[in-house]
Parts: structure tokens; C-alpha cells; sequence
């Protein structure tokens, strides 16, 4: 059989067994159809639900985005318009913001999630506030951001270059670090002041001692005459008495005067003693003013050569070394011939002889009462001799007979102690000091942070000042004190003490330099970028924050009126303002003792000093400037021609420069931060006339006065412009407080201390702001949301009765931030 | 009747039959694949109404923190304040549609001419002519034009509504358009 014919009899046998058994083909396309695509279109449908579900999955992040985008959409507005901060809105006793963030964020979802239709069912959701503004990473920030336009706006509009203010501070620093050795011989003649000082206590208590034992030999000479007498008086009685009672009754008498006797004999060896004692500290306090001497004269040697003005290579021509020679060593020399140790020992030899004899006189006195009649003629003893009871006072006048008339102070030392106590007397009025209506009291309990103690170097030169004033004001008591003994030591002591303190305000001066310095130093290593980001955090608390000369009138970065701030604060513009609107007020209207919930407009001044007490922080930037500016003022004036390098007059006119300087900058008048000719030197013989004019553009100045004088001054001043095209300037950086605050604040204040004394501030202004409608708590202010939410894909045709609640859950996690 | 009688008398049946049930299997596969489609372009426009509408919200702040900066950046300059104006307005984009200097929700609170614009940028990333170009390949009637767009501001919370028909790719007798509306609502971040 052929092949072809054993094909058609199988497929004949196909046909009959599918007729028989099936109803031939028909339908078999069908089931071949349904066969092959159940899989695919299985496949498909899975793909495609798949599909759907991963698309439900990524729009139902885009709407948890957007709940969580509305969310933050309720931010905090007066923080954003005070601040330039952004952080949600605190929960509300009133208005719209009475719920909190997982309130309003499921609010807002349940808004949209519809527009999936019934893609899901959302089974659990819920929001979390995270990284509040108590989180001082989170703040700076949001700080730096927010500066990085506002600030350096700021910042350009003021022409702050601050590579060409590091370099010339930088140049400043490195000559600034030789007057440390300065100091260092400043200090050597201190001790030697001090130990001469103690020299002095020594010889005005010698004579003291000295006259106390010549009254003490007086009255056992007095007391020996006593004795003598009720000797006599005792034989008598004892002549041709028999009886015991009698014979008693004799020797009592010679008794009582023989214990006087004794005990004057005691005072007066006590008196040698104590003498000894004191002459003998005399002689160490010498040997130890040999060595400050050595000392002072080694520090002398080293600055005649070391010492070199920047300005011009000589050498300073600091004559402290002559007013110490001056008066100092010629009394030390003086003192110290007196007691030389010649003297000393011939002295303490006779010394040591009357009280031998006293002793033995003391010891046979002591044995008088055991004594029988007849030896009582023999037993009486005579007095020892101690005429030289009197040398001692002689020996302390003659130490510092010469002293009186070396003791005038050098020449400008009248004029630097008549000064300083006027200075100190007028930083102690406190309408200088501070603005009488920035005087809040902060009570701790409205803090957020508590705040960072202030820098040592301040409370040093501070301490150095105020010891020169009290120097000052000895010396002029010292002047009128009519006992002479007194006069010379209070007078020598007060000029002591003054060189002393000098010495003090000098290394304290020193002390603030090595702090800017350190500052600075840190500054300077910065790379470019942490320098700027490091200025725009600083500038933002110098320019955002009101201050004494921009509460009334300024405006913050964020364009937020200062005054509103004052207002917030309770503060009244009747109140008074400066040292002139003081002069004519009676009462200063604010209250003084109450524990107030913010500050009044001193904010900046608290980003500085950090205490809570408005007026002190007003005292310690006041004090802060000055001495910044003596930083500064040091260097300037040591450059300038005009100004003579005698230290006390140099002290004197750098302290003086600084003030008005200071003065200036307070009331808002502008300072060159470095001060490069004369002409604006105010204690220059050129300077003044910039000073008047400066003084009227002050806020102190009356109206009138400023009117009269500035119309003056603009004409004046455009001869001078034209007449200064092309010549050198005569300063570097006009600033204001604010700028000489910014400066203070960067190389003074540590970023943790400027931070958390930064929160304090928005948490008492904000705190303040919502008091009658939410609770602010800046750890509250939060910057990021999380949220949570769990919910159900439902199946594309969901059929309740066959599909359940769907078989996938799916739970999102989403962070959204400003 | 022998087996090749009856095997004649059945001769088209399997044309017939495959004539009725292949084409009910297309349209099963057609339908399945107009479902994507569906998906593809509910998805993208929802996901270009959220992002333009969380777009349009920020709109307020910006343009009140670039008055600001404007306001003291012309203290310097004007040429430095209209930089400024740039950088802050249009922060991220380099094109017009992403960011807006007009206040409208201020004033024209139901003025769809913002909402429109920056559908159209985050749909397509430019002008209204490639949103109309794409929207019409996804098979939305009318393109741009076929979408109704409806914005209401009510108590700071912008509420945009979105209407449209979806042809589905093989639209048989005309049968197969969708209409859809969506809205979404959002707070404007506005003081």
C-alpha cells in the first residue's frame, strides 16, 4: 500500500471516530482558540493589573505628595515674615489653624484621593511633624538659605569686602602681637609697684609698732617708779615688824606694783618682737624687689630694641620705663639705703640685748613674792635701757621722708586719672550706657535655650578700667589727706596701683586681641565658601535683628518693620530715649522689676552678650565696641603722627578715640572701621572739627543743631570731595553699630551660642505674637512632615461577593520639607 | 450516509465558525489593549493636574518673597533686581510656564489661563501645541481643547477640575469615548 493511501485511511478513521463520539469539527476552532490565547490573555490580564496597580501605587504617592504639599502650605506666617523662616503653623486656640499637622494632612487627602475612584481604599493614614527649628542644625539651615539672597544683599548694598577686611586685620594682628612684649615689661614694673606697695604697708606698720613700743617704754619706765616706790614704802612698814600678818600685809603692797612691773616689761619685749618681725619681712620684701627690678630692667632692654611702629619702623617711643625709673626706683633706692644691713643688724642687736635683760628682769619679778624683808631692798630692779625705742619711728620717716616729694605724678598722669574717672564716670550713667527704653528683663521660663556666659576678656578690661578709676580716685583722696605718713603711702600706693591697673587694661587689651585673634585665625582658615556661609548666618542676626540704633526707624531682611517689635513688646515711644531726651524726662515710663516675656528692640545686642537683661546687654555691647574699637584704635592711633606716644597719654587718647568712637556709633552715626589719616582721628589736632560734625549726624543731636550744622557741612563737604578726588582715603569701611555687631558677632560668638540665643528670640517674639490665639513652642515649628499611609489596591472590577477587599496592601512612607 | 458524505456536508463550517470567534477574540485583545491606553492617559494627565496644581499653589510665595527681594535688590540697582526677579521666580525651569508673576487667585480667582498653562507644561514640558499634539495621541477628544478646565479658590484652597473624553484607540461605532473628570484640590501658599 501506497503511503499516500495509508494517510486518507487514517484520517478517515479521525472523521468516523469524531462523528461517532463528538459531532465532527465543528467547534474545534474554538476550542483551539480558547486553548491557546486563555494563557496569553491570562498573561496580559495580569500584566495589565499589574500595571494598573503600579500606576495607583505612583499617583497615590503624587496625592499623598500633594496632602503633604498643602500640609506645609499652612505654614507659619509671622515666622516667614519676620524670620524668613518656614515652618508649619502652630495649633490654634482660634481660627483656622485649630488642628494639628495629621489633622490637616488627612484633610487634604481625603480631598483627593477620589480622583483614583475606587482604585483604593485607604485603611490607616497619619502625619508627623519632624526636624522643628529646635533643632539648631535645622535652623542654620534654613538661616543660611534664607540669607543667601537677603544678606548678601545686605551686604553688597553696605560694600563690605571681607577678603580686605581679613587681610588688614590679619596685617593689624601680627604687629599688634609685639606689644605683647610690652605687656610683659609693663607687667614686670607692675610687680615691682605691687612689692614696693607692700614695702610701704611694711613701713607705715613699723611705725606704727615703733611708736606703740616707745608708749610701752614709757609705762614701764612709769611702772618701774611705781615699783620703786612701794619698795620704800614696804621697808618702812617691815622695820620692827614681828608678826606674820604684818610682814604679809608689807610685801603685798611691792607685790601689786612688781606684777605691773612685769607686765610692762612683757608689753615692751612683745613690742621688739613684733618690730623684729616686721623689719625682718622688710628685708625679704628688698631681696624680692631686687628681683623685679632685674626684671623690669631686662623687659626694658628688650623693648629699646624689639619695638617698632608700624607706620614709620622706629621704634615706640613708650616712656613708661622713664616714669618708673622716675619715681619708683629712686624711692626703692631710698628705701632701701635705710634699711640697708648695716642699719638693719645694729639695731636688731640692741634689740636682742634689751630683751635679754628683760627676760632675766621678768623671771626675778616673777620670784618676787617668795622674797623675804630683808632682800627686798636688793631685789629692786632697775629698768632696762631701751632708748632706742624712738629710732624706730625715726628709721620709717627717714625711709620715706623724700617720698612726698617724689611721689607728683609724670606729667599726663593728673590728666589720664582726672579723665578716666570722668569716662568711668559717665559709662556709669546709665542713660549712656543703654537706651532707658530697651530695659526688658526676660524671665528664663520664656527662654527656649539658656544662654552662654560672657567672654573673659571683656569682664577683664572692664575690671582693669574700673580699677584705674578707683586709683584715680585714691590718688585725689590721697592728695587731701592731712596726716603726712598717710598722704605719702595712699599717694604712692594710688600711682602704684595705677601703673598697676595700666598693666592690667594693657594685658587685657592683650587678652581681647588673642581672642579676636583667635577669631580671626579661625576665619581666616576657612575655606572661601564656609567663610561666606559663616558671614551670611552672622549677617542675618546683625541686619534681621533690631538693635539700639535701628528698633525705631529700621527694617529687618524680610522687609518686617523693627518698630513692631517694640510694639509687641509693650514698649511706649513717650518713654525716654537717650541721654538728651533723659536730660528733660522725669520718669522713665517702662517698668524696671517686671519679668518680661521678650525684649523690647535690643535683640542684636543679646545675640552678642546673651544675658537677659535688655540694659545690660546694651552695657556689655556698648563696652564690647569700645572694645573693639580700642582693638582697632590701638593700631590707628599708633600709626598717627599727631598723637604723642607717652603711655599715659597714649592710653589716654586711644581710651578717648574709642569713646567718642563708641559714643558715635550708639546714638547711629557711622565710624571708618579703620581710621587712616589724622583728619579723622577725632584726638588728632585735625580730628576735631570731623567730630563735631559726626556728633550732629547722631541721634542725639537736637533738629535744629543738625539743621544749622548740616547745612554747613554739605557745602563744606563738597569742597572737600572735590578737593579729595585723588587722594588717599581716609579710612577703610564706614560702618554702623550694626556692621561693628556683625564684626563682634563673627569672630566673638560661637555658631552654637549665636544659635541657641537666636532660637530664644524666635521663640519669645513668636510666643509673643500668638499669646492670645495658639501656643507657640519652637520645638513644635517643624520643617518636615511625615506621613503614613496604608491603604488597599482594590482589583479593577471589584465585585465585592467574588474579590473580597482586594488581596494587595500597600503602605507609603513620604517625607515632604520646606 | 458514509463518512465522506457526511464530511462534504460539513465543508465551511470551520470558516464560519472562525469568521464568528476570531474577531470576538480581537476585540477581547483590543479591548485589553485600550485599557492600557486608558491607564497610560488617566495616568499622565492626573499626574500632570497634581504636579501643576501643587505648581500653581507655590505661585503666591514666590511671587511675594521675589516682591520682597526686588523691593531691596532695586535699593542697588535695577539691573541686579531684575536678576534677582529671575533667580527667584523661575527657580528651577528654564521656561516661563513652570512659574508665574500674576496674582490672579487674588483678583480672578476662577481664571483657568495659570491652571491651563502649567497643565500644559508638565504635561508635555513646553507650549499648549505639543500638550495638544500628545493629548490628542493619547486619544483625548479635541486635544487642549477638548479638556474643560474649571478652577475655584475658596478659602485659600484651590479646588481644579478637569473634563474630558477618552476615544478609545479602536473607536467603533463611535461607542467607545470616556468621559472622565477629575479634580483636585490644594492649599495655596498663601499668608
Amino acid at each position: 500500500m501506497s503511503r499516500k493511501k495509508v494517510i486518507k485511511k487514517r484520517i478517515k478513521e479521525v472523521n468516523k471516530w469524531l462523528h461517532k463520539y463528538i459531532n465532527g469539527w465543528k467547534g474545534s476552532v474554538s476550542i483551539f482558540l480558547a486553548l491557546i490565547t486563555t494563557p496569553f490573555l491570562s498573561i496580559a490580564l495580569v500584566i495589565f493589573e499589574s500595571a494598573r496597580y503600579q500606576s495607583v501605587v505612583e499617583m497615590m504617592n503624587e496625592l499623598i505628595d500633594s496632602a503633604g504639599f498643602s500640609t506645609l502650605a499652612e505654614y507659619d506666617t509671622y515666622l516667614e515674615d519676620r524670620f524668613g523662616l518656614l515652618a508649619t503653623a502652630p495649633v490654634g486656640t482660634s481660627g483656622v489653624n485649630t488642628t494639628d499637622v495629621n489633622s490637616r494632612f488627612r484633610g487634604y487627602l481625603a480631598n483627593n484621593v477620589d480622583v483614583l475612584g475606587n482604585g483604593v481604599t485607604i485603611k490607616n493614614s497619619s502625619a508627623y511633624g519632624k526636624y522643628a527649628l529646635s533643632d539648631t542644625a535645622v535652623l542654620r539651615s534654613q538661616l543660611l538659605e534664607y540669607g543667601e539672597v537677603s544678606a548678601t544683599t545686605e551686604l553688597v548694598t553696605e560694600g563690605f569686602d571681607i577678603d580686605v577686611l581679613i587681610d588688614y586685620l590679619m596685617g593689624a594682628n601680627e604687629t599688634l602681637k609685639n606689644i605683647e612684649k610690652s605687656v610683659k615689661t609693663i607687667n614686670a614694673g607692675a610687680d615691682l609697684g605691687k612689692d614696693f606697695g607692700n614695702i610701704l604697708d611694711s613701713i607705715g606698720d613699723l611705725k606704727e609698732l615703733g611708736s606703740d613700743f616707745k608708749e610701752s617704754n614709757k609705762e614701764y619706765k612709769e611702772a618701774y617708779a611705781e615699783y620703786s616706790d612701794k619698795a620704800d614704802e614696804c621697808s618702812k612698814k617691815l622695820e620692827g615688824a614681828n608678826d606674820a600678818q604684818r610682814i604679809s600685809d608689807a610685801l603685798d603692797i611691792v607685790n601689786e606694783s612688781a606684777s605691773i612691773y612685769k607686765e610692762k616689761a612683757s608689753d615692751c619685749k612683745s613690742a621688739i618682737s613684733k618690730i623684729k618681725s616686721k623689719m625682718g619681712t622688710l628685708r625679704t620684701s628688698l631681696d624680692k624687689i631686687l628681683e623685679d627690678i632685674q626684671n623690669l630692667k631686662d623687659g626694658m632692654n628688650e623693648l629699646s630694641y624689639d619695638e617698632r611702629d608700624p607706620a614709620t619702623n622706629e621704634p615706640f617711643e613708650f616712656n613708661l620705663t622713664n616714669d618708673l625709673s622716675d619715681n619708683l626706683l629712686a624711692m626703692i633706692d631710698q628705701t632701701s639705703d635705710s634699711f640697708s644691713e648695716y642699719e638693719v643688724n645694729k639695731f636688731f642687736d640692741k634689740c636682742n640685748t634689751a630683751t635679754a635683760a628683760l627676760g632675766e628682769q621678768i623671771t626675778l619679778l616673777n620670784g618676787i613674792g617668795s622674797k623675804t624683808d630683808t632682800d627686798i631692798e636688793s631685789e629692786i630692779l632697775k629698768p632696762v635701757d631701751m632708748d632706742f625705742a624712738g629710732d624706730v619711728e625715726d628709721l620709717a620717716d627717714m625711709a620715706i621722708k623724700d617720698a612726698d616729694a617724689l611721689s607728683p605724678a609724670p606729667a599726663a598722669l593728673d590728666s589720664v586719672v582726672s579723665l578716666l574717672k570722668s569716662v568711668m564716670d559717665s559709662l556709669n550713667e546709665t542713660t549712656l550706657f543703654y537706651d532707658l527704653r530697651l530695659d526688658a528683663k526676660v524671665s528664663s521660663e520664656y527662654l527656649y535655650s539658656h544662654g552662654v556666659a560672657p567672654s573673659l576678656a571683656s569682664v577683664m578690661l572692664m575690671a582693669s578700667i574700673q580699677s584705674m578709676q578707683r586709683a584715680g580716685e585714691d590718688y585725689g583722696d590721697a592728695i587731701t589727706e592731712t596726716n603726712f605718713l598717710k598722704r605719702v603711702i595712699q599717694k604712692v600706693k594710688s600711682i602704684v596701683d595705677l601703673i598697676a591697673s595700666a598693666a592690667e587694661f594693657i594685658a587685657a587689651v592683650a587678652g581681647a586681641l588673642i581672642d579676636l585673634s583667635l577669631g580671626l585665625a579661625d576665619f581666616a582658615m576657612m575655606s572661601s565658601d564656609d567663610q561666606l556661609q559663616h558671614f551670611i548666618l552672622y549677617s542675618y542676626g546683625a541686619y534681621n535683628m533690631p538693635n539700639r540704633t535701628t528698633y525705631e526707624a529700621g527694617k529687618g531682611l524680610s522687609g518686617y518693620s523693627f518698630s513692631k517689635i517694640y510694639e509687641l513688646a509693650g514698649g511706649k515711644y513717650d518713654s525716654p530715649k537717650s541721654i538728651i531726651d533723659t536730660l528733660t524726662a522725669v520718669q522713665p515710663t517702662v517698668p524696671q522689676s517686671p519679668q518680661h516675656r521678650m525684649f523690647r528692640g535690643a535683640e542684636g545686642e543679646y545675640l552678642l552678650s546673651g544675658t537677659t537683661d535688655e540694659a545690660g546687654n546694651q552695657q556689655a555691647v556698648f563696652f564690647q565696641i569700645f572694645l573693639l574699637r580700642l582693638f582697632i584704635n590701638f593700631w590707628c592711633l599708633a600709626a598717627c603722627p599727631e598723637i604723642p606716644k607717652e603711655i599715659f597719654t597714649f592710653i589716654l587718647y586711644v581710651v578717648v578715640e574709642s569713646f567718642l568712637d563708641t559714643f558715635i556709633l550708639v546714638n547711629g552715626g557711622d565710624e571708618y572701621l579703620i581710621k587712616l589719616s589724622p583728619d579723622v582721628i577725632y584726638t588728632s589736632a585735625s580730628g576735631f572739627t570731623t567730630l563735631l560734625k559726626d556728633f550732629v549726624n547722631t541721634s542725639s543731636a537736637s533738629e535744629n543743631l543738625k539743621k544749622f550744622l548740616t547745612g554747613k557741612r554739605t557745602k563744606e563737604e563738597k569742597e572737600l570731595k572735590n578737593a579729595d578726588k585723588g587722594k588717599p582715603p581716609k579710612g577703610l569701611f564706614s560702618c554702623s553699630y550694626s556692621e561693628h555687631l556683625l564684626l563682634l558677632l563673627i569672630f566673638c560668638t560661637p555658631e552654637s551660642s549665636y544659635l541657641q540665643r537666636m532660637q530664644n528670640l524666635i521663640q519669645l517674639e513668636a510666643a509673643e505674637n500668638y499669646k492670645n490665639t495658639a501656643s507657640f513652642r519652637l520645638s513644635n515649628t517643624y520643617t518636615y512632615v511625615e506621613t503614613n499611609v496604608d491603604y488597599q489596591l482594590n482589583p479593577l472590577f471589584k465585585l465585592d461577593s467574588l474579590t473580597g477587599n482586594g488581596l494587595l496592601e500597600s503602605v507609603s512612607r513620604r517625607y515632604h520639607g520646606y | 450516509m458514509d463518512t465522506d458524505t457526511v464530511t462534504k456536508n460539513e465543508h465551511g463550517t470551520l470558516t464560519l465558525e472562525m469568521s464568528i470567534v476570531l474577531p470576538i477574540f480581537i476585540f477581547m485583545f483590543l479591548f485589553i489593549f485600550g485599557m492600557f491606553n486608558i491607564i497610560i492617559a488617566q495616568n499622565m494627565i492626573t499626574h500632570a493636574l497634581v504636579q501643576s496644581t501643587m505648581s500653581v499653589s507655590l505661585d503666591p510665595f514666590l511671587l511675594e518673597r521675589s516682591e520682597l527681594i526686588g523691593e531691596t535688590a532695586t535699593e542697588i540697582s535695577s539691573g541686579l533686581s531684575d536678576v534677582l526677579l529671575q533667580f527667584i521666580a523661575i527657580p528651577s525651569r528654564d521656561s516661563e510656564y513652570f512659574a508665574s508673576n500674576s496674582d490672579w487667585y487674588k483678583f480672578y480667582p476662577d481664571d483657568t489661563k495659570v491652571i491651563k498653562e502649567r497643565f500644559c507644561a508638565y504635561f508635555a514640558g513646553g507650549s499648549e501645541r505639543d500638550a495638544d499634539t500628545k493629548l490628542s495621541d493619547l486619544g483625548i477628544e479635541n486635544g487642549i481643547d477638548g479638556i474643560d478646565f474649571t478652577v475655584n479658590v475658596s478659602n485659600k484652597i484651590m479646588s481644579a477640575t478637569i473634563e474630558y473624553e477618552l476615544n478609545l484607540p479602536f473607536n467603533f461605532f463611535e461607542v467607545g469615548k470616556i468621559p472622565i473628570k477629575q479634580t483636585i484640590k490644594q492649599r495655596l501658599w498663601l499668608k
